[in-house]
């Protein structure tokens, strides 16, 4: 699509495999000496040779840091894909089901009402947050005010029974900080889709087109089938990048900072609120590793425990893929702030 | 500027994606999920219930996947442009970004990493959640009762006396800091969701005058003794080499 700098010899992009018809004449890959189109035969040669090289390679590679960073990455990417997969069928379920006239019938129509209603609707969206997110870019598309979308995509990995009762049983006999989860993190979603919405939040989305997939003809069910694959697409390699980041900064984080900083209240804050977003942990697991630090105050693990849903690694890298970045850049810091207000909140009172 | 001969851009060329390269890349996706979940291989990186949901996505990918290059092979063949579903500006191409996800999928089938040990049992250690005194210890299995290193230590913690009895332990070696009585402890990693929250618990072990290295698995059989800082250690009895359990974070 962007145009490269001109050279002498105009040569058509080489496709193998014989899409012809999908190809499209583009003047300014003319310019372009070398195109490379992956296609299946492509992907088939990858994967057949790593197969076939693994005699040779597996026994060579190994040192105990690499061996943990690529364990944590395939776990967290394995962990992660079939929510993620869960995820773009129900996005393709609503491109194909929901008309934007039915979206307007189901949410009320003022943000001030309709934002907490998609922030307890959240709470039925079970597990990883991978999911929430195809989900929330459909409902933009289909016509549901964006706050709503937002709130609906940061309360669902929050607020939901399985991490809830997988605090409770991480924090025995402490239900302050089950209930300051819940009320820090739907606040939260609350607060940060509304004040989204008054910064101007919808520009700072990726110009998107409503997608006229009744009208091209598709049955629903190819409606369904194309938008999951699309979504999927879309968000796998971002999720890809997230849970790299995340395993390389779990492998190489020294520990040992954190028992420094646990005195300091405020460092403390700040520290677990870091890693709340650079561990990247699920959020039914997460109350378990907060309870692990025991050095730390409860009110700073119940920062912990607010910001990991709403702002990590792998939320960022697919909000990334799917929102774009400026929307990224700026989102990210925003639900950032809030989640550490929303958390200190809730456990001044509750705690 | 070369004129003449093609002149190379930095990349090597422009990647991008077809639609029939998508489809192979969500099924190649789904064979590294069916491959894991089939084998106990997923055990290394996910908790062992997990082994459904793996499966429904495997199959589900697949399935996405040859639709997609159906529908592809099927309006190539038609010489027409397929219509599309997506409202994205790019029809029928999908980011380059998507091709990282052959990432997990190579490393998978090309070195299938290993779970969890030493490295990581260093790094993170468990708090126990006991609060109330457990229930009754199982029966005892030839001489000695099984118990997972984080039961006997929980026990212990909440105060229960287990010096009188003979227990049998499984667990990898870690080594223990310079100057302490216990020539290794016996650990295990515990995981609740995936490996990323990986978390360890071990105890002492004493009274083991055979050498084993860091990571080695053994059977530990012994009587529970207290050391002089009030941590609970295990008396060795007998000690065996066993293999690497295909749950390497159960019990």
């Amino acid at each position: 699509m962007t145009l490269a700098p001109p050279a002498p010899p105009a040569a058509p992009p080489v496709s193998s495999g014989g899409a012809a018809g999908v190809r499209r004449t583009r003047h300014a890959s003319k310019a372009l000496p070398v195109a490379l189109p992956v296609g299946v035969q492509t992907v088939a040669l990858i994967v057949l040779a790593a197969v076939a090289l693994r005699p040779l390679v597996a026994p060579r590679i190994s040192s105990p840091a690499f061996d943990n960073g690529t364990t944590i990455f395939i776990a967290i990417c394995i962990q992660a894909l079939p929510y993620l997969v869960l995820g773009v069928l129900l996005s393709g379920a609503i491109a194909a089901y929901v008309s934007p006239a039915l979206m307007a019938r189901l949410l009320p129509r003022r943000d001030l009402l309709a934002v907490p209603v998609a922030g307890l609707a959240g709470a039925a969206l079970p597990g990883c947050e991978c999911g929430s997110i195809p989900v929330a870019d459909r409902l933009i598309t289909r016509g549901a005010s964006p706050a709503a979308a937002m709130a609906f995509l940061l309360s669902a990995p929050a607020v939901n029974p399985v991490v809830l009762i997988a605090t409770s049983v991480a924090f025995p006999g402490r239900p302050g900080m089950v209930a300051g989860r819940f009320v820090g993190g739907f606040a939260t979603a609350v607060v940060t889709a509304l004040l989204w919405q008054r910064l101007g939040g919808r520009g700072w989305l990726r110009p998107r087109t409503v997608p006229s997939s009744a009208d091209a003809g598709g049955s629903r069910w190819q409606v369904l089938t194309d938008t999951a694959l699309h979504d999927l697409l879309h968000a796998g390699g971002f999720l890809v990048i997230g849970a790299a980041a995340a395993a390389a900064l779990q492998t190489l984080l020294p520990r040992s900072i954190l028992t420094s900083v646990a005195s300091s209240p405020v460092l403390a804050v700040l520290v677990m609120a870091g890693l709340a977003v650079v561990l990247a942990i699920c959020s039914q697991a997460d109350a378990f590793v907060a309870a692990s630090f025991t050095q730390f105050s409860l009110t700073s693990r119940l920062v912990f425990l607010v910001v990991g849903p709403a702002v990590d690694l792998k939320l960022i890298a697919l909000q990334v893929g799917t929102f774009g970045r400026t929307f990224a850049a700026r989102f990210a810091p925003l639900t950032l702030a809030v989640a550490v207000g929303c958390g200190l909140l809730a456990g001044a009172v509750l705690l | 500027m070369r004129t003449g001969a093609a002149v190379r851009t930095r990349l090597p060329g422009r990647l991008s994606l077809r639609r029939d390269g998508g489809s192979a890349l969500v099924i190649v996706v789904g064979a590294m999920l069916l491959r894991l979940a089939l084998t106990s291989t997923y055990q290394r990186y996910v908790k062992p219930s997990y082994r459904p949901e793996l499966l429904v996505a495997a199959l589900v990918l697949i399935a996405l996947g040859v639709l997609g290059l159906a529908r592809s092979l099927r309006s190539a063949s038609a010489r027409v442009e397929p219509a599309d579903a997506g409202d994205h500006e790019h029809a029928g191409h999908t980011p380059a970004v998507a091709l990282l996800l052959l990432l997990p999928v190579v490393a998978v089938f090309l070195v299938t990493p290993p779970p969890l040990g030493v490295y990581a049992a260093e790094r993170s250690k468990r708090v126990s959640d006991q609060l109330h005194p457990p229930a009754a210890l199982p029966p005892a299995v030839d001489g000695a009762v099984p118990l997972s290193v984080a039961e006997l230590v929980d026990r212990v913690s909440v105060g229960q006396d287990l010096t009188s009895g003979t227990y049998r332990l499984r667990g990898f070696v870690t080594s223990t800091p310079g100057g302490e009585d216990a020539a290794y402890h016996l650990t295990r990693l515990q995981i609740v969701c995936c490996a990323a929250d990986a978390q360890s618990v071990s105890i002492a072990v004493v009274g083991d005058a055979g050498s084993h290295h860091a990571g080695d698995w053994l059977e530990v059989t012994g009587s529970e003794v207290v050391r002089d800082d009030g941590t609970p250690a295990l008396q060795v009895q007998s000690v065996t080499g066993i293999p690497e359990p295909n749950d390497p974070y159960g019990q």
